[in-house]
C-alpha cells in the first residue's frame, strides 16, 4: 500500500470517528445515562487537556514549573474574569516573569 | 449584517487565542514531518486530509520508522478516537441541520473547535445560529493550520523557538472551561479528569484523554446523582 493510499484511508476513518454521533445517531436514540453523562465531557476532556498540556514535560510528571504557575493564575483569573483574553493574559505575564 | 454572518464572526473570534497556540504546533509539525524526510506536498496534503494534528505528528514519525501502513492506521485511529466524544456531545445540537452541514462540521471538528462550540451551544441559547458559530471557529482553525504547516515546511527550521506560545491554548481551554464549571459535578468531573490525565500520562496514543473522559464523567455523573 503507498503512503497516499494510507493517508486516505487514514483521513476516511478519522472523518468517520468524528462523523459518527453527529451523522448516524438520532438524539432520542441515546439512553437517559448516557445523555446525562454528555453534559461532563466539555469539563472532563478539556480539563485533561489543560492538565496533560501543563504537568507533562518530556513525559515526565511535573508538577513544579512556570507553566502550572501560569496555569494556576489563569484559573482564578477566568474564575472570576469569566472571559478568554483576561485569562490568557494573565497567565502569559506569570509565565514570562517566570522564565 | 445578518445574524448568521455575525455568529461565524463570533466564532471565529472566539477561536483566535486558540490559534495563537495552534501557529506554532503546525509549524513544527512542517519541520519534524520535513526532517523525517517527507515530500513537501505529502506534509501539506496530510494537514488537509487528516487535519488532527497529534495524530499527524505521530503518522509523521511512523512513516519515517517505516513503520507498517497498518500499524500506522491502527495507530491514528486510537489518537483520533476521542473525536467520538466530541461528536457524541455535539450531536443533540447538530441534529436538525442538513446532512451536508453535518458533514463540514465533523471534518471540522478537532479539540480546539469542539472546546469553543460546545461551550457557545451550551451557555448561549441561540440554537439557530450555533452552527454557524460553530462553523466559524472551525474555519479558522483550518486555514491557519495550513497555512501554519506551509510556513513549517518553507522557513520553519529559520524560525526562533517561542514556548511563551506552547502555553496559549491551554490557557484559552481554561478561560473557556472554568466558566462553565457552574455547580459541584461539573467542578467534580474536570478536577478527576486533569488528575486522570496526570496519572495516566504513561498511556500512549492519547488514550490518557479517553481514561480521563471516562473516568470524569463517571464521577460527574455520581456526584449529581447524589444531590438528587
Amino acid at each position: 500500500m503507498s503512503l497516499w493510499l494510507t493517508i486516505v484511508v487514514i483521513g476516511v476513518i478519522t472523518f468517520g470517528i468524528r462523523y459518527s454521533f453527529i451523522g448516524l445517531l438520532n438524539n432520542a436514540d441515546f439512553p437517559a445515562i448516557i445523555q446525562r453523562g454528555l453534559r461532563f465531557v466539555p469539563a472532563a476532556v478539556l480539563a485533561a487537556i489543560i492538565a496533560s498540556d501543563l504537568a507533562i514535560s518530556n513525559q515526565q510528571i511535573d508538577l513544579i514549573n512556570p507553566k502550572m504557575a501560569a496555569g494556576a493564575i489563569a484559573i482564578i483569573v477566568a474564575w472570576y474574569s469569566r472571559q478568554v483574553i483576561p485569562t490568557l493574559v494573565a497567565g502569559f505575564i506569570v509565565f514570562l516573569l517566570l522564565n | 449584517m445578518q445574524p448568521k454572518y455575525r455568529a461565524w464572526l463570533a466564532g471565529a473570534k472566539a477561536e483566535l487565542p486558540i490559534i495563537i497556540g495552534g501557529i506554532p504546533f503546525g509549524i513544527i509539525y512542517g519541520v519534524t514531518a520535513l526532517k523525517l524526510g517527507l515530500s513537501p506536498w505529502f506534509i501539506q496534503a496530510m494537514s488537509t486530509i487528516v487535519f488532527g494534528g497529534s495524530s499527524q505528528m505521530i503518522i509523521a514519525q511512523m512513516f519515517g520508522a517505516f513503520s507498517p501502513n497498518l500499524a500506522i492506521i491502527l495507530t491514528s485511529t486510537v489518537v483520533n478516537l476521542r473525536h467520538a466524544l466530541y461528536s457524541a456531545s455535539l450531536a443533540p445540537y447538530v441534529q436538525p441541520l442538513s446532512r451536508w452541514w453535518k458533514v463540514l462540521l465533523a471534518y471540522l471538528l478537532t479539540d480546539e473547535a469542539y472546546a469553543v462550540a460546545i461551550t457557545n451551544y451550551q451557555e448561549r441559547n441561540d440554537p439557530e445560529h450555533g452552527h454557524w458559530f460553530f462553523f466559524g471557529a472551525g474555519f479558522m482553525l483550518w486555514i491557519s493550520w495550513q497555512i501554519s504547516t506551509a510556513i513549517g515546511i518553507l522557513v520553519g527550521s529559520q524560525l526562533p523557538p517561542m514556548p511563551v506560545l506552547d502555553i496559549a491554548a491551554a490557557l484559552t481551554f481554561i478561560g473557556i472551561v472554568v466558566p462553565i464549571l457552574r455547580d459541584k459535578a461539573l467542578i467534580a468531573a474536570a478536577v478527576t479528569g486533569a488528575s486522570v490525565a496526570v496519572l495516566a500520562s504513561g498511556l500512549p496514543y492519547k488514550l490518557d484523554l479517553m481514561a480521563a473522559a471516562v473516568v470524569g464523567i463517571g464521577v460527574g455523573l455520581a456526584i449529581e446523582g447524589k444531590q438528587a
